[in-house]
């Protein structure tokens, strides 16, 4: 053992300095809305990217760590609430890296990164769990089909809601008609209105998918349906409010600010979901 | 030499005046014309030629040039005004000439205070001149300089940025809805003068336009300007639904578009934003149209608004774009002068120059010695012997095989290194392509005729010499280019300085004696001279009639001295050749010619090329793009490749 590195205290350490670099990028982020300068732009860019590579080393570190007994091997922590929230604050980050180099807004790091910094204060501010096998619970491959489906969709949700922020932002500015330099430095309502549909076309199906298969399990389980506990409920909820923008967004007129406030009322469920299935009710209890 | 300015701009005279003083692609050939041959007294020169300015930026002597190009530019103009054209002209030099191209750089002296146009002008404008070799050192330091200002001014100010007129501000808020305006539909409803503006400001952001008048015929004409598509007005609600952007400025006195209206037409759109601009008085949009979601309406007086608070910004950033200005140009004023002005009392002691000891190189030294001390500085010569002088009875070709390039310049080399002489003086054709590690030519002083000429012993010409005439030349070079010139005739070889050549002459050794014009002209023999070849004849060596002043790249002071010497139009014609000398890898025993040559119409290269048998031979004559030289230079060398 003496010769294993202490990836508990490597993946503390990288959850640190991922938390760290996300306030900078944050930072940054939003002193490029007020300013345009192209280079802290950059800067804010390579803090995110940092903190990319910090939180994935961190999720490596914490799986190597959980490796060490035996009987965890090749099994990955993202049934663990430690895992499960470093995976998610490392896909919102990621994906608002790849939409900004992309689109190059800078806004929506405004609104995506708190949430990063809420979902690496978990593993932040509580201590890694002790050496022991995983629970029948954790070690469910289905589990972690599930659970990374949802992580991905969540993602993919929380930057719908930056850009659904970004739009709703944008659209009062317009009509307050503003002309200061935030509001030149918005992206355009056009702009924003794609890339939330983008971004939930993709989250939806998954979230679906994700669904489904926690259905199935609990069904084989339980032989029960979803939507006795706080979280299925939630999660059933955020189902039908995301389905229904698609829907009305292909065959209705939702869109601009119509779709920005569908998204945010589901980032919202997402959020609430979230919180109560975890802090408020008791954990969510699938198995 | 001075930096100069004369030029004319939207601030000093009208539209029609700058028409006139526009510098044309004729006009253009005219300035390089006159640059070439000396008329404009200056060594360097960029002209930038905008709607809003002609500038004319030179590196001279500063009256003469001043005068030169006040001259030049009154005399191409149209101009038939009464008023004389030079009231109209500015001339600046020095460090206000610099600080007026920062100005235009930055957008500061522009119509459009802050437009981003002028850089992109500006950057044309240099590479223009660059690629036609009219740019040197100081012009290159300067553009290069001023580009860089004007971008950082750009990205550290808010000065480009915020519309300053109705139409402008129009398009902003457009993009800041539909993001890029070049997929955006623009509906023009009315055909009136502010309606114009708009379509314009709308065009050039290649948004796609229709426009719909109650009149049609006015809206044909409107959408004929801006190769628009014009619709009846009978057709106002589709056009409307599938509009992105409004532009209304009719002349009615009812709402044109109302809110039970528009709520139909947003159905029709399914939600899309739809940006509503209503440019008229009284308005014709009602209000209550702008509650409406994804509908965005915006009246005249909230255009004119932004355009105030934007023009109030404007003159903060103004200031603050004249203070990065200020702090560069000082920086870089700094730098300029430091480079371009010597200090004789650094100079405790005569600088050394190492020379070869031939009359020639003699004459040629003296050039040097001459300009050095015109700068204020002490000089003195120190004669250095190379191996191309002392083995004077073996053939050139032989001598290079043995001890390699650089026969005529490797103990000066040596001795500059070693420190026991500050500079030295080269004929650039005996120059290897690589000089020696640590040293640089600091100066390639302007260029003597670089033709090669004919003495013949009778004083006929080449043409009138008897068949089997004997001509002697140590080049292979000329012996290849004037046996096509004179079949049948006898070649001998020929080396050892100028006066031993004519020597051999006068002795009946040879009919005839081939030598460069310059080295006869430089020794006051011009006399001799039976014909001068043109360079289209008698294709030159690389570097012939220049001489080069090399020095130690770290002896920054000595260097600094070099660099005024010398001279931007020769230099450029001497590092093609060489560039392309050595990029085809021949030494000075290759049969090989090559000449660029500054005309109006660009750098103008000629290349004679023989295999050493002779059997093979190639005249090649091309233009070079000089911004891109080693790009030119490589294709033309692949080129040539191919053809051999």
């Amino acid at each position: 053992m003496g010769d294993i590195p202490d990836f508990s205290a490597i993946s503390s350490f990288c959850v640190r300095l991922a938390f760290g670099f996300t306030l900078l990028a944050l930072a940054t982020g939003i002193f490029f809305v007020f300013n345009r300068i192209e280079k802290v732009f950059k800067a804010a860019l390579a803090f995110l990217g940092g903190a990319v590579i910090l939180q994935a080393a961190a999720f490596i570190a914490l799986t190597l760590y959980f490796w060490i007994v035996p009987e965890n091997l090749y099994i990955t922590p993202l049934n663990t609430p430690r895992g499960m929230v470093l995976a998610l604050g490392l896909c919102v980050n990621a994906l608002l890296l790849l939409l900004e180099l992309r689109r190059g807004t800078g806004l929506t790091f405004v609104f995506v990164l708190p949430w990063s910094l809420i979902a690496l204060a978990f593993p932040l501010f509580t201590a890694v769990p002790g050496l022991e096998a995983f629970s029948s619970q954790a070690r469910s491959g289905l589990s972690a089909l599930h659970n990374v489906l949802f992580i991905v969709s969540y993602a993919l949700f929380i930057n719908a809601f930056g850009a659904s922020s970004s739009l709703l932002l944008s659209d009062r500015e317009l009509r307050t008609r503003k002309s200061h330099d935030a509001a030149f430095a918005l992206p355009s309502i056009g702009d924003m209105d794609k890339l939330i549909w983008r971004l939930v076309e993709i989250g939806f199906p998954l979230f679906l998918t994700g669904f489904v298969i926690a259905s199935v399990q609990l069904y084989v389980k339980y032989s029960r349906l979803p939507g006795s506990d706080v979280k299925e409920l939630g999660a059933l909820a955020t189902l039908a409010v995301y389905g229904l923008y698609l829907a009305l967004r292909k065959y209705g007129d939702w869109r601009g600010t119509k779709a920005a406030w569908a998204n945010v009322a589901g980032f919202i469920l997402i959020a609430a979901t979230l919180v109560l299935s975890s802090r408020v009710i008791a954990y969510h209890k699938f198995f | 030499m001075e930096l100069v300015l004369v030029g004319l701009s939207h601030k000093t005279c009208t539209v029609e005046t700058r028409e006139a003083f526009s510098i044309s692609p004729e006009r253009k050939r005219l300035l390089l014309r006159a640059l070439a041959s000396g008329k404009l007294a200056a060594e360097e020169l960029v002209w930038v030629s905008t709607c809003n300015r002609v500038d004319l930026y030179a590196v001279g002597k500063k009256k003469d040039c001043e005068t030169a190009l006040i001259g030049f530019l009154s005399d191409q103009s149209q101009y038939d005004d009464n008023k004389s054209s030079g009231g109209h002209l500015y001339s600046k030099t020095g460090k206000e000439a610099m600080d007026h191209l920062l100005n235009v750089a930055c957008g500061l002296d522009s119509m459009v205070v802050g437009e981003n146009e002028i850089l992109g002008q500006l950057k044309d404008s240099y590479y223009g001149a660059k690629s036609a070799g009219t740019t040197g050192r100081l012009t290159n330091t300067l553009f290069q300089r001023a580009i860089g200002v004007g971008k950082h001014v750009r990205a550290n100010t808010k000065i480009s940025q915020g519309g300053r007129s109705v139409a402008f501000v129009a398009v902003q808020y457009a993009g800041r809805i539909f993001g890029d305006l070049d997929k955006a539909k623009v509906l023009l409803l009315g055909a009136g003068e502010m309606a114009e503006a708009a379509a314009s400001a709308f065009a050039e952001k290649k948004a796609a336009l229709t426009v719909i008048n109650r009149t049609r015929a006015k809206g044909q004409e409107l959408a004929a300007k801006f190769s628009a598509q014009s619709v009846p007005w009978e057709n106002l609600e589709t056009a409307l639904s599938e509009a992105d952007v409004v532009l209304v400025s009719t002349s009615s006195s009812e709402p044109v578009i109302t809110k039970d209206g528009m709520k139909k037409i947003m159905a029709l759109r399914h939600g899309n934003p739809i940006f509503l601009v209503d440019i008229s008085v009284p308005r014709n949009i009602q209000p209550e149209v702008g509650s409406l979601s994804n509908v965005y309406l915006y009246n005249i007086d909230d255009l004119e608004r932004i355009v105030a608070e934007n023009l109030a910004q404007l003159s903060e950033e103004i200031k603050k774009a004249q203070g990065i200005i200020d702090a560069k140009s000082a920086e870089i004023w700094e730098k300029f002068s430091q480079d371009s002005s010597v200090d004789p009392a650094v100079f405790t002691e005569p600088l050394r120059i190492g020379t070869r000891g031939s009359r020639l190189a003699l004459a040629q030294t003296n050039i040097i010695c001459d300009l050095v001390r015109k700068e204020g500085v002490e000089i003195s010569q120190k004669i250095i012997k190379t191996s191309g002088d002392i083995f004077l009875t073996d053939p050139v070709e032989k001598l290079i095989a043995a001890d390699g390039k650089g026969l005529f310049v490797k103990e000066i080399e040596r001795d500059l290194l070693d420190g026991g002489i500050k500079l030295a003086m080269h004929s650039l054709k005996d120059l290897p392509g690589d000089l020696a590690e640590g040293l640089r030519i600091g100066a390639y002083l302007k260029r003597e005729d670089p033709r090669d000429a004919i003495v013949t012993r009778t004083g006929c010409s080449l043409a009138d010499l008897p068949p089997g005439a004997k001509i002697a030349t140590g080049s292979s070079r000329r012996r290849f280019q004037i046996a096509r010139l004179k079949p049948g005739a006898v070649f001998c070889p020929l080396r050892g300085n100028m006066d031993t050549r004519l020597a051999k002459l006068d002795r009946g050794e040879c009919d005839a004696i081939v030598v460069a014009y310059a080295a006869l002209k430089r020794l006051g023999l011009e006399n001799r001279i039976t014909q001068v070849f043109t360079a289209d004849e008698v294709v030159p060596a690389p570097g012939q009639g220049i001489i080069a002043v090399e020095a130690a790249t770290a002896d920054l002071q000595t260097m600094r001295l070099v660099r005024r010497l010398d001279h931007a139009r020769t230099r450029i014609c001497a590092e093609c050749e060489r560039l392309f000398l050595a990029t085809l890898g021949g030494g000075c025993a290759t049969p090989l010619g090559a000449h660029a040559e500054l005309t109006e119409e660009g750098l103008l290269f000629r290349v004679f090329w023989c295999s050493p048998d002779g059997r093979q031979k190639l005249n090649l004559e091309t233009y070079i793009d000089c911004s891109k030289m080693t790009e030119s230079i490589t294709d033309l060398v692949a080129r040539i490749k191919q053809l051999v």
